[in-house]
């Protein structure tokens, strides 16, 4: 018995990523619509927000060239519909396409894109979808490591991509009141150059993008944005909010994330006297007014959390899911602040966080959320 | 104060009585009894009785009960309510649930369209093979066995 193809498109689209890929093999037509933008659309309003359970995460080490994709399976929260995807065999193959090309680093994703960076001389990038295994490679850029990669921003219309911009910035802060990036952006299919006022330093930066702007923390104790969409020449610096506890590296821990389409701080606190378990508060930057408004303050004690669970993101959809790190079981769990259920994932014998790494710096994790989402391919440039 | 029913029959021309609460979940029906509004008897000429049988099961269940206290469902009658569900597609067998797709969506009842397509995808489709899809669905390959091979191999990732 036959379905009518609009039948089939919305049964298609309740599959899993995985299962959805698989299937474009079944026939021409699949393929055709899997691959369009109406299906893009379905797909994303099918995909509830509760619906992503495994955590994939990238995980920056500046210090090595041991940064990569990685998937966390935890089981929180259960109903979910697209939880069983099993993302682990495309990064097994972005693995092998290290091998292959050599040293390759994975180095910020957004929106399901991918920024990678080949590590000889002349750097060369590239950026890709690894659920589409799509990648393009940049025009060449004349960086000799004078410039960091400061991230991948994006700006998205009804789940489409519109356009992306990588962002270097220089390394060398030469004491004038700049800074000064190298942007490549799809929409001119070029790199060029632009710099912002800035007040302060710059620091070490584990920039979070949300919505065509970089965020990132400042050791003067301010956030630091800029939309690399707009024609701002400079930064907006934002003040912590007040009563913070982990403003200081002594007395805390600042986190930064992001959560259901805002940028998220989590303020983790210590306090000595009153329990071994950390205090966190989690803010959430509200866009229009640039100021904060506080979602949690809880004392992870109460939910049977000890010191050697540390904070180290918040579920991209959901505020109440906190991920933590256990340095004594050695692996990640997930924790739904609000109904007190956890789930751990794996133990990782060899993890190259040190113990108290989570401590000492800030943690280099960035959500990855595996999209439909086509690579825009570059349009040759007309001599 | 009495409650208001309606006359389906089905394609095969069985009769069913239910409360129009109960009807009213499809979205098609209020303009069929717009449109005909003569005639107490609205007829689906596209489900048989038997499908139409287990729609109104499902839409019995369903209904939204407003009588005076107000008290919407409590979450653990929507527990129920899943669990029913999940029983209820369980027990059906492939024809039927093709066909009570099919109703769904000429209905426009939208929880159980989304429920047959959900059990679809997850029962029949989810960890199926390519060829089983196919034979599933009914489905001619048109791919040449080039053209097969290289959506394969863009999609390796999947096949693991």
């Amino acid at each position: 018995m036959n379905l009518p193809e609009d039948i089939e498109i919305n049964i298609i689209a309740r599959l899993p990523m995985q299962s959805m890929a698989r299937f474009k093999s079944v026939c021409r037509g699949w393929k055709s619509f899997t691959e369009s933008k109406f299906f893009r659309d379905l797909y994303a309003s099918n995909s509830s927000p509760t619906s992503c359970s495994n955590w994939s995460i990238l995980r920056r080490d500046d210090l090595s060239t041991h940064s990569g994709l990685e998937e966390v399976k935890l089981d929180l929260p259960r109903q979910s519909r697209h939880g069983t995807t099993s993302f682990a065999s495309f990064f097994t193959e972005i693995k092998g396409m290290y091998n292959k090309l050599d040293t390759h680093k994975v180095l910020a994703c957004t929106d399901g894109l991918v920024l990678l960076r080949h590590n000889d001389l002349p750097l060369r990038y590239y950026i890709g979808n690894p659920v589409l295994r799509q990648w393009i490679q940049l025009p060449a850029v004349n960086n000799d490591y004078t410039y960091n990669e400061l991230g991948l921003v994006t700006r998205m219309h009804n789940h489409t991509l519109l356009c992306y911009k990588v962002v270097l910035i220089e390394k060398e802060w030469s004491g004038s009141r700049t800074y000064r990036f190298l942007i490549f952006s799809s929409d001119t299919g070029e790199w060029s150059a632009k710099q912002v006022l800035s007040c302060p330093c710059p620091s070490t930066p584990n920039p979070v993008s949300l919505n065509g702007k970089l965020h990132w923390f400042d050791p003067t104790g301010r956030i630091i944005v800029h939309d690399f969409f707009s024609n701002d020449d400079q930064v907006r610096a934002i003040s912590l909010p007040t009563k913070m506890q982990g403003s200081t590296r002594s007395s805390g821990q600042l986190v930064c994330t992001t959560s259901q389409g805002s940028f998220v701080l989590i303020d983790v606190g210590v306090m000595e006297d009153v329990t071994k378990s950390y205090n966190v508060r989690i803010w959430r930057l509200k866009c229009d007014s640039w100021s904060w408004e506080k979602a949690w303050d809880i004392n992870l004690a109460s939910l049977g959390l000890g010191r050697n669970c540390v904070p180290m993101a918040i579920n991209c959809f959901d505020i109440d899911i906190i991920y933590l790190w256990d340095y004594y079981s050695k692996c990640f769990l997930a924790c739904n602040l609000r109904t007190n259920t956890k789930s751990y994932g794996a133990r990782k014998e060899v993890y190259p966080f040190k113990d108290t790494l989570c401590l000492e710096t800030w943690p280099r994790l960035s959500q990855f959320v595996p999209s439909l989402q086509v690579v825009p391919t570059l349009k040759p440039k007309l001599i | 104060m009495s409650k208001k029913n309606i006359v389906l029959k089905s394609s095969n021309g069985i009769i069913f009585e239910v409360e129009e609460a109960v009807a009213l979940q499809s979205e098609t029906i209020p303009y069929m009894i717009e449109d005909d509004c003569a005639n107490d008897t609205i007829p689906l000429a596209n489900v048989t009785g038997d499908i139409l049988a287990l729609v109104i099961e499902y839409c019995k269940k369903h209904v939204v009960v407003a009588d005076g206290d107000g008290g919407g469902s409590s979450s653990s009658s929507q527990e129920d309510l899943k669990n029913w569900d999940a029983q209820f597609m369980n027990d059906l067998d492939q024809s039927k649930i093709f066909n009570l797709l099919l109703a769904a969506d000429f209905l426009n009842i939208k929880t159980l369209f989304d429920l047959t397509c959900q059990f679809v995808a997850d029962t029949m489709i989810k960890g199926k093979s390519v060829e089983e899809v196919r034979r599933t669905l009914n489905i001619e390959k048109d791919y040449t066995s080039e053209e097969e091979a290289k959506a394969r191999q863009e999609n390796e990732w999947a096949f693991k």
